[in-house]
């Protein structure tokens, strides 16, 4: 399944033929969802709804900039829902058996970092297919967050656990925190060594290489900050809870990866932005408050965003030629 | 001698090495998994999955691939079920699942073909969709659907399950049809080499369009037999069968570059599979790492198959 050039079809899209940038696509589709979800549901436009829904969109959005930074050197992290979940677990049930809130979280943030790990060394040094890998990785996952869970453990009293309960001047500390995050994402894709071999490898792995990258301990960094940001990610749902919750996050791989093509990032690789990215968390995030606050079960949202991860990719396609 | 170690080296002989050890090493454990009794749960438990692994090969070996079989099955038993339950004549509601399932594959085929959506993200799409939709249709609990001719699955033929009866034909069709006829060697040759198929004339993309389409339809029958089992709409059932099918693929030789796969072989795998799972459920093994066990067959399955031909890069 390799992709290869195809012949240009000078096919262009009406944004492109009006010199309107994806981006502006994006913030226009987001102003039509909120005049859209206010016109329908008048709860939808209060400080205490868009602030929930920034709070629960927050986790998304730490996910996302990993999950960026994978895709943008040709990976595809689809363990990032389930190692979340695992890790709000793990930190969760170290706290309980006894262990210092630092050091639990820490126990979180390893896991996600070790699954990064373990997706990078199977998908870079056995040459597998990092969607395949990834699939692998999310059932295993998935199933050690359920083994290991403890339903009747008690519910983390730890300040330093909880810490995402907190507010600071009104804000949530988890909104603050993946704002905090998007920035230094930014900072570090634009503009450090680290972030911009991420572009050279992802547009052509081989030219990379022979420019004198470590193409292959590189491309394994990516996915243990992906997997790193996940574990991030599963603190701070864990510590939003105060419990670590096995069945948390099912189904968010899809938004997440549906967010990041949205923003722009080339499924094949090498190409997009944290701010893209950013931008299509958002009009996500506003998505799904707006679709439950309409009372749409998550079976139909399920369908929804399922349908609109076509649309990223197809529309992505007629850029780019697509999948031969 | 020669002939017998070539044969060796297949991937169906390495698969059906591998089950026999597994067998033996676990029957001298346990002592009660080579039985007539226990062989035949195995089979028949695994045979819905065969008939799936099935058309999941053919789509593999095709270049193509689809990750919604598993929410395919669903579906398709959920509508077949609920049209029975609508009475809906069965000899309408019954077929309806493999006609159902037909259209999805052609979906899929529509998304990865015209559209050119990377395959596994197109079908990875189509497996939530799936799942959402199969959901709604068939609401939080399922319905018993009582009629006997529905619950045909249950019955058994010559004293074996009659879904063992059923997969034997659709492996031995699905075997001759890719490896003994031009249709099978167009679809082999079509995802060996989409390049040069295309340089002899051969449509690429209308070989991918029939593999996608008999996957679905193969799906959508499994689905039907599921449901049938089970004598009951179920809106759960064989979701996540996708990982088990695409790992016994995987350690049947299959590969994601296409090309290569064979359906004795996958379907050998579907029995290795589900001796390991018997084995795990005679040790008291938990359910979850069982799970967890399948992730890493699958991550194993494919790093083992990809290293000889260099794999992804």
């Amino acid at each position: 399944m390799t992709t290869r050039t195809v012949p240009a079809t000078e096919q262009r899209s009406l944004a492109e033929r009006f010199h309107i940038s994806s981006s502006a696509v994006l913030v226009g589709i987001i102003v039509v969802e909120i005049i859209f979800f206010s016109a329908v549901q008048p709860a939808f436009l209060t400080a205490t709804n868009l602030l929930n829904a920034a709070r629960a969109s927050s986790v998304m959005g730490i996910v996302a900039i990993g999950v960026t930074f994978g895709l943008i050197s040709g990976a595809v992290d689809l363990s990032v829902a389930s190692v979340l979940a695992l890790s709000g677990v793990v930190g969760h049930t170290l706290l309980t058996s006894g262990v210092p809130g630092p050091i639990a979280v820490a126990g979180a943030l390893v896991t996600g970092a070790l699954f990064g790990l373990f997706n990078g060394i199977v998908t870079v040094r056995f040459r597998v297919n990092s969607l395949i890998t990834t699939i692998g990785t999310l059932t295993i996952a998935r199933g050690l967050a359920f083994g290991i869970a403890d339903d009747a453990a008690p519910r983390s009293r730890d300040a330093f656990f909880n810490l995402f309960q907190t507010r600071l001047l009104g804000v949530p500390l988890a909104v603050l925190a993946c704002g905090l995050l998007f920035l230094a994402g930014w900072y570090v894709l634009w503009y450090t060594r680290f972030g911009r071999y991420a572009y050279a490898i992802g547009d052509n792995s081989a030219a990379a290489w022979e420019a004198g990258l470590k193409v292959d301990r590189l491309r394994i960094g990516y996915l243990v900050l992906s997997g790193f940001l996940a574990g991030f990610a599963g603190w701070v749902l864990a510590s939003m809870a105060a419990t670590g919750n096995k069945g948390a996050a099912a189904g968010t791989e899809l938004i997440v990866i549906t967010a990041v093509l949205l923003g722009g990032v080339g499924f094949t690789g090498g190409s997009g932005s944290m701010s893209g990215t950013l931008i299509a968390v958002v009009l996500m995030g506003i998505l799904v408050n707006g679709m439950s606050l309409m009372g749409l079960i998550s079976t139909y949202q399920i369908i929804v965003i399922g349908l609109l991860l076509l649309v990223a990719m197809a529309a992505q396609t007629r850029r780019t030629g697509g999948w031969r | 001698m020669t002939r017998l170690k070539a044969w060796a080296l297949t991937p169906t002989a390495l698969v059906f090495i591998s089950w026999v050890i597994v067998l033996a090493v676990s029957q001298a454990m346990l002592g009660t998994v080579v039985t007539p009794q226990n062989l035949t749960t195995i089979v028949a438990l695994s045979s819905t999955t065969i008939i799936t692994g099935v058309g999941f090969t053919i789509t593999m070996v095709a270049g193509v691939f689809d990750l919604s079989v598993g929410s395919a099955m669903m579906i398709t038993g959920v509508v077949a079920g609920t049209l029975a339950l609508k009475d809906v004549p069965l000899f309408l509601a019954m077929p309806s699942a493999v006609v159902l399932g037909a259209a999805i594959g052609a979906t899929n085929a529509f998304l990865v073909t015209k559209l050119r959506i990377n395959p596994i993200i197109a079908t990875l799409g189509m497996l939530f969709a799936l799942k959402g939709a199969g959901q709604l249709i068939g609401g939080g609990r399922g319905t018993q659907v009582l009629d006997p001719t529905f619950r045909f699955a249950r019955d058994d033929f010559l004293g074996l399950p009659i879904p063992i009866f059923i997969m034997a034909v659709v492996v031995i069709v699905g075997h001759y049809l890719l490896a003994y006829t031009a249709l099978g060697r167009r679809i082999t040759a079509v995802g060996d080499n989409a390049v040069g198929a295309r340089e002899v004339a051969i449509n690429v993309e209308r070989y991918r369009v029939y593999a996608l389409i008999i996957c679905g339809a193969l799906a959508g029958l499994s689905g039907l037999i599921v449901t049938s089992i089970l004598g009951a709409t179920d809106a759960q059932q064989s979701v996540g069968r996708e990982i088990d099918v695409a790992t016994a693929a995987f350690l049947g030789g299959a590969a994601l570059a296409g090309g290569r796969g064979s359906v004795i072989a996958t379907s050998i795998a579907v029995l290795l599979l589900a001796t390991l799972y018997n084995v795990f459920i005679q040790l008291n093994v938990r359910p979850e790492f069982v799970q967890v066990v399948s992730g890493a067959l699958l991550v194993l399955a494919v790093a083992f198959n990809t290293r000889p031909s260099g794999g992804y890069k």
